[in-house]
C-alpha cells in the first residue's frame, strides 16, 4: 500500500465515515505494519489532546452533571444503584440516538434533557454551589464565605471581594464594581474592574462586558469598563479569545485589547498597575506589611525580572500543582522556623499520598543591591504576607528550594545574576539566623532576614482554591 | 438540604474529569460517548469510595474504571460502534506501552500552552479546519462541503495536522528554551 493509501485509510477510520471494507483493510494493517500501528496510536493522542482543548466543552457543566446524578444516587437505595446508574444511562444513550435524527432540533431538546433534574422529587432537589463570595475590607481577614447557588447581582460598593466558583476559576473584584454571576463558567462585567484566574478545569470560563465577552483559553486575566463605553481585556499568563459580533481575536499574555462600542478591538500597551489589588486576590495573596511587598501584575518573564532593593518581594508561581514527587519542607505547622546550617540537615517530608490536593507557590525574593562589605553586614528585613487559602508548607533551605524549582518556579533562574547557590535562608555572621512564623490560622507568614551576600529565598505552598461545599 | 456525597468527591469529580475524559478519547472511544464513560466512571468511583482504603490516587483509579467499560464496550456486540475500531481499542488496552502514560496527561491538561503554541504555527487553512473539527464538531463531509473541497482532502488535512502537532509538541517538549 502506498504512503498516500496509508493515509487515506488512517484517515477514513478516524474522521470517518469508513466503511466495512475499510475496517477490515485497517484491522489487516494494524496486525501486519507496526510503523502504520504507531501512527494509529500517535494519532488517537493528538486527537485527544486537542479534543481536550475544546473552549465550548463545558467542562463545568459536566461536572454539575456528575455531581447531580451522583447526588441523587446516593439517596437512593443502596441495592438499586447500578441498576440506577445503568437504567439512566441507557435511557439517556436512547434519547440521544432519537435526537441525531432531527439536527434542527437537536440542541434545545438536548438542552432539555441536560438540565432536567433527572428523577429527583422536588424535596430531594438541591440547586447545586455556583460560587463562594468571600469579602476583603482593607487589609482585615475575610468574611466567611458566602455560597451562592444561582443567578446573582453582585454591587460591590467598599473593599474587594472573591468569588471562586465550583468550576475552579477565582475572579476578583475591587469596588466599585457590579458584577453579574449567570452561572459557575459565565459572568457579567455591568461596572468596575476584575481579575480572574482559571485553572484547566474552568477553560472555556466567560467574561461578558456590554462591547464583547472574553473567554479563558487557560489563563490568568483582566477586564475592565472604562467609563461606561469602552472594554479593556489584559492577559498576565496563558491566552483568551476575545469575541464580538463580528470578530474573535485570540490575546496572548502581555497584550492587552480595548473595543468601544460596535467599532473593532484595539491593541493597547500592556499596563498592569492598575489591576494590582485585583489581580494579587485572585492569585492569592490578601495582604502584606513592612519589608515585605508584592511584585507588580506582569507575564511570568516580567516577574521574575522585577528587582527591589529596599524590600523582600512576594510573586506567586504556580497553581494547581499536584504533587508527583517527595519534597522535604522546613515548616508544615504554625509555629516558627530558625535557620540553620548552610544546607538543612533535618527537614519535614512532604510526601504526594500525605499532600493530596492541588498546590499553589509563592516565592518570597529578598537582595541587597549596595556593597556589602563583610560577612557580618546584613540588611534587616521584617514583615509579613497574608494568603487566601492556608499554608501547606514552607520550604527555606537552599538544598530544598532546589529540588522543586522544577516543580513550582515560573521565573527563569538564568536571569539572576547573583550566585544562584546562595539562595535560602540561613543562620547569620554578627547577627540573629532568619526566622519565619506561620500563624495559628496558617494564613499569615511574619519573615525575620538579615540578608547580605546573595540573596534570600522561600517558597511558600499554600492549598489552591478548588473546593467548595 | 445537606449534600450526602462525600466532603472530597466534588473535588476529585473537578480536578480529574478533564484528564480522564482526554483518557478515554485516547482509548479509541467515539467523541460522543466519552462523556457518558466519564460519568459512569465518576458514579463508579462513588460506589466504591467507602471501601478505598486510601483516596489520594484515584486519578488512577479513575483510569482503571474507564479502561474496564471500555473494555466492556468490546465484549458486548451492540455497543462496538461506540468506538472508533474495536481492533485499534483492543491494541491500546492490551499493550501497556500504547496506553497513554501520566506524563501525557500533564503535557495535555496542565501545559496547554504548548499543544496551543503548536495550533498556531499551523497554516491558516489548516488551522481553519482543525478549529470546525475539533470545536465547532463538524465531519470532514460538513467542513469540505463549506470550504468547497474533497471530505478525503479534509480528512487527510486533519491527519497531517496531528502529525505536524505531535511533531512539533515533541521539539517543544525536548527544548522547552525555544517556546
Amino acid at each position: 500500500m502506498s504512503p498516500s493509501a496509508s493515509d487515506d485509510l488512517l484517515g477514513t477510520i478516524l474522521d470517518g465515515p469508513a466503511s466495512p471494507e475499510d475496517e477490515a483493510r485497517f484491522q489487516d494493517r494494524l496486525g501486519s505494519d507496526p510503523v502504520f500501528r504507531a501512527q494509529a496510536v500517535r494519532q488517537l493522542r493528538i486527537d485527544a489532546l486537542v479534543a481536550s482543548l475544546k473552549p465550548e466543552s463545558s467542562h463545568g457543566t459536566f461536572a454539575r452533571r456528575v455531581l447531580e446524578q451522583a447526588e441523587a444516587l446516593s439517596r437512593e437505595d443502596e441495592n438499586s444503584f447500578l441498576h440506577t446508574v445503568r437504567h439512566k444511562v441507557r435511557a439517556r444513550r436512547a434519547r440521544r440516538s432519537l435526537l441525531m435524527g432531527t439536527a434542527a432540533l437537536a440542541a434545545a431538546l438536548a438542552a432539555a434533557i441536560f438540565f432536567r433534574p433527572a428523577a429527583l422529587s422536588p424535596a430531594e432537589s438541591r440547586a447545586p454551589v455556583v460560587a463562594a463570595l468571600t469579602f476583603f475590607d482593607g487589609d482585615t481577614a475575610a468574611s466567611p464565605p458566602r455560597f451562592l447557588a444561582d443567578r446573582e447581582t453582585i454591587n460591590l460598593t467598599r473593599g474587594r471581594a472573591k468569588l471562586t466558583f465550583s468550576s475552579g476559576c477565582v475572579i476578583a473584584l475591587q469596588a466599585p464594581a457590579t458584577v453579574e454571576i449567570l452561572d459557575d463558567m459565565t459572568v457579567r462585567l455591568q461596572k468596575g474592574r476584575l481579575n480572574g484566574f482559571c485553572p484547566p478545569s474552568a477553560h472555556g470560563f466567560r467574561v461578558m462586558t456590554p462591547e464583547a465577552s472574553l473567554v479563558d483559553l487557560g489563563t490568568s486575566f483582566g477586564v475592565s469598563l472604562i467609563g461606561g463605553e469602552e472594554s479593556e481585556f489584559v492577559v498576565f499568563d496563558g491566552e483568551v479569545r476575545v469575541e464580538n459580533e463580528t470578530r474573535k481575536t485570540v490575546l496572548r499574555n502581555g497584550h492587552s485589547l480595548r473595543l468601544k462600542g460596535n467599532q473593532g478591538p484595539t491593541e493597547v500597551p500592556f499596563e498592569g498597575a492598575p489591576y494590582k489589588p485585583t489581580w494579587l486576590l485572585a492569585e492569592g495573596i490578601v495582604a502584606t506589611s513592612g519589608a515585605v511587598i508584592p511584585v507588580d501584575p506582569d507575564t511570568p518573564e516580567g516577574i521574575a525580572g522585577q528587582r527591589d532593593d529596599f524590600h523582600v518581594l512576594i510573586s506567586p508561581e504556580n497553581h494547581h500543582v499536584s504533587l508527583d514527587r517527595p519534597l522535604q519542607a522546613d515548616l508544615r505547622e504554625p509555629g516558627t522556623f530558625t535557620a540553620g546550617p548552610w544546607e538543612a540537615t533535618t527537614s519535614l517530608p512532604l510526601s504526594p499520598t500525605e499532600v493530596s490536593q492541588k498546590l499553589s507557590s509563592f516565592l518570597l525574593h529578598a537582595r541587597v543591591q549596595r556593597v556589602v562589605q563583610s560577612k557580618t553586614d546584613h540588611v534587616h528585613y521584617q514583615g509579613s504576607v497574608t494568603f487566601a487559602e492556608p499554608v501547606v508548607a514552607v520550604i527555606a533551605s537552599q538544598n530544598f528550594l532546589k529540588e522543586c524549582d522544577e516543580l513550582f518556579a515560573t521565573g527563569p533562574w538564568k536571569q539572576i545574576k547573583l550566585p544562584i547557590n546562595n539562595r535560602g535562608l540561613e543562620g547569620n555572621l554578627g547577627a540573629p539566623p532568619d526566622r519565619v512564623t506561620l500563624s495559628p490560622d496558617r494564613l499569615t507568614l511574619t519573615i525575620d532576614l538579615h540578608t547580605g551576600y546573595g540573596i534570600d529565598e522561600l517558597r511558600v505552598l499554600t492549598r489552591s482554591p478548588t473546593q467548595l461545599p | 438540604m445537606t449534600s450526602k456525597l462525600p466532603p472530597e468527591f466534588e473535588r476529585v469529580v473537578l480536578e480529574n474529569h478533564a484528564s480522564l475524559r482526554f483518557f478515554i478519547r485516547s482509548l479509541g472511544v467515539l467523541p460522543g460517548w466519552v462523556d457518558d464513560i466519564a460519568q459512569e466512571s465518576f458514579l463508579l468511583l462513588l460506589k466504591k469510595w467507602d471501601h478505598l482504603e486510601r483516596h489520594d490516587e484515584l486519578d488512577s483509579w479513575l483510569r482503571s474504571a474507564a479502561r474496564n467499560l471500555v473494555r466492556n464496550e468490546l465484549r458486548i456486540r451492540s455497543r462496538r460502534p461506540r468506538l472508533l475500531n474495536t481492533y485499534l481499542t483492543s491494541l491500546v488496552l492490551d499493550q501497556s506501552t500504547l496506553a497513554p502514560d501520566p506524563a501525557t496527561y500533564t503535557m495535555g491538561l496542565e501545559n496547554q500552552s504548548i499543544l496551543r503554541r503548536c495550533l498556531a504555527a499551523l497554516t491558516g487553512r489548516t488551522r481553519c479546519i482543525v478549529e470546525q473539527h475539533y470545536f465547532e464538531d463538524r465531519n470532514s463531509t460538513e467542513i469540505a462541503k463549506q470550504l468547497q473541497m474533497k471530505a478525503s482532502t479534509v480528512r487527510r488535512t486533519l491527519l497531517k495536522a496531528r502529525e505536524a502537532l505531535a511533531a512539533c509538541i515533541s521539539r517543544e517538549e525536548s527544548n522547552p528554551s525555544e517556546a
